[in-house]
């Protein structure tokens, strides 16, 4: 399948997808001035720290913008369309904001502002089975 | 958020950008002569005759020979650039030709001067010229090539933590800001089309436009259904194959060329913090113009109201709305109510309430040229020489954009 998948070893990202197969969202946050850096770079860009602890969100989350894709792109996610990328941002994780997919059988499109549940389903949700984990809001 | 922020709020927060340091350079460089292809569909043309093709009319345009040229810039790390072998050959020329990659199109169209600037006071070299190619339509209708979105897709943060999720390729970044500033501001649909209508009337008049000759009423645009929201195929860029170039040498060798002086006042270069990650722009709805324009204007003395023509890296309507508002030509998200009407029209001008923009037709209507043809156009305008002519035109801004980099260029007749 030539579905773009994440590479789940990429060190940089390692503990965010070592996260979601636990279901968790994870961001890195700077250790000496306690801001969140996303996406990771090697230093702090507020203090120039370069330790970072990966802090687990489970507040509320929100939408921040959104779009609804009608036709394919790219011919790689042309199983998933039409769908409906997001961005979402986080009550207790200022500053992070995540790229993700809206997906909701009772509406088609989200409001920006909304509050969402973060959920934890297959890449190709809500039709394709890809046997890969992904957070997914709705 | 849902109130127009002022410059003051933008000010105050922490900082998100930054201004590239440049001397002050007013003055020191002249653009003397410009020329393009002919801009079409895909073509099968050969890149690097394009380019050859562009640089021989513009030294003609200037008065020049090959031979005249010590100096060359290209866009380092794009394919198919023009090289100073490729001139060589071209041209059959033998001189040593001084290079930069630094030049090119997208926000490296506005600062390439710079660059020039800083040859021409080390006497690196003194006639120099700045060429972009590309063929991208031959490219897309092979399935050959990288494109538009192969930086994007290739970059590894992207690539793990956005195409995974759709978000890809330019289309959902700009679709994604036009829906956010929707959302903070009310801007309408109809006020993203009006952009769209002005750019296609000024491509259908403007003979090297691909879309000359063609039309788009507003009730064309809004019977256009949305291929990702909001964004309507007028809305996005064409993608063509042609190559622009233009000249530079110093003010005073200017003085010696076939047309009239057109030099730079001012211009600067900005960053954004977040770089090419549109979604981590901690602004979203703003661009780095915020912060390059008027580091431009006061280099060269000006204000936006001393702007008589403009010309906008306008891959998206949205792009172009945005850097409106940026630059200072209205307060920040008021920029819909500001474009509606013939607002941007080249036959209203200033004194007129006008802002004339993109009089050319731009990326959405004349050609996917990525910003050389802007420069092209406002070189024209300000020789009086334009097919859409701005009345009195004597000040030109470009405003160039690359991911979470943008330059602002003001150009001027005056001597």
């Amino acid at each position: 399948m030539d579905f773009p998948f994440p590479d789940p070893v990429y060190p940089p990202l390692r503990e965010f997808w070592a996260g979601v197969e636990l279901h968790e969202l994870r961001f890195p946050r700077c250790a000496s001035c306690q801001n969140f850096v996303w996406y990771p770079q090697p230093n702090c860009p507020n203090c120039g720290g370069g330790v970072f602890v990966w802090t687990r969100i489970s507040g509320p989350a929100r939408i921040f913008s959104w779009t609804l894709v009608r036709r394919a792109l790219h011919t790689p996610l042309k199983p998933i369309v039409p769908y409906v990328p997001v961005i979402v941002a986080f009550e207790d994780a200022p500053g992070v904001r995540l790229v993700s997919r809206w997906i909701n059988p009772e509406s088609q499109t989200p409001t920006i502002g909304q509050q969402v549940s973060i959920v934890f389903e297959d890449f190709g949700a809500p039709g394709l089975i890809t046997g890969k984990i992904a957070p997914f809001v709705r | 958020m849902k109130n127009a922020m002022t410059r003051k709020y933008f000010m105050n927060a922490r900082s998100w950008g930054k201004l590239t340091p440049y001397e002050d350079v007013r003055g020191e460089v002249a653009i003397v002569g410009v020329g393009e292809t002919a801009q079409t569909a895909s073509s099968g043309r050969d890149p690097i005759a394009m380019a050859a093709e562009a640089i021989a009319i513009a030294l003609d345009d200037a008065g020049l020979q090959p031979e005249d040229v010590d100096g060359l810039m290209f866009r380092g790390g794009m394919a198919d650039q023009f090289t100073a072998a490729a001139f060589q050959q071209y041209f059959g020329t033998t001189r040593a030709l001084w290079i930069c990659s630094e030049g090119g199109a997208m926000s490296w169209a506005g600062t390439a001067p710079y660059e020039a600037a800083m040859a021409l006071r080390h006497g690196s070299a003194s006639v120099i010229v700045n060429a972009f190619t590309v063929n991208w339509a031959t490219q897309a209708k092979s399935g050959s090539g990288g494109g538009p979105g192969a930086y994007h897709r290739e970059e590894a943060l992207k690539a793990n933590l956005e195409l995974p999720f759709g978000f890809y390729p330019q289309p959902v970044y700009f679709a994604m800001m036009a829906q956010r500033h929707m959302y903070e501001y009310g801007t309408t649909a109809a006020q993203l089309g009006a952009i769209a209508v002005t750019s296609r009337s000024h491509a259908s008049t403007h003979p090297g436009a691909v879309m000359r000759d063609k039309t788009l009423t507003l009730d064309e645009y809004l019977a256009t259904p949305p291929f990702i929201d909001p964004l309507r195929v007028p809305d996005c860029c064409l993608i063509s194959d042609g190559a622009a170039a233009y000249v530079m040498t110093s003010r005073e060798q200017a003085r010696a060329c076939a047309k009239p002086l057109v030099s730079v006042l001012g211009l600067a270069e900005a960053t954004d913090a977040g770089g090419t990650f549109f979604a981590q722009h901690r602004h979203f709805t703003t661009t780095a113009q915020f912060y390059s324009a008027p580091a431009a204007y006061r280099m060269a003395g000006i204000t936006p109201a001393d702007v008589d023509v403009l010309a906008i890296y306008d891959p998206f309507t949205i792009a172009a709305l945005m850097q409106i508002e940026d630059m200072g030509f209205c307060e920040k998200g008021a920029g819909g109510a500001f474009v509606e009407g013939n607002r941007l029209s080249f036959r209203r001008s200033r004194a007129q309430g006008g802002l004339p923009f993109n009089t050319h037709g731009g990326l959405l209507s004349h050609s996917y040229l990525l910003g050389m043809s802007h420069v092209v156009e406002l070189v024209r305008q300000l020789r009086g020489e334009a097919a859409n002519q701005v009345e009195e035109a004597r000040i030109g801004v470009y405003g160039g954009f690359t991911g979470g980099l943008t330059s602002t260029l003001v150009l001027g007749s005056a001597a």
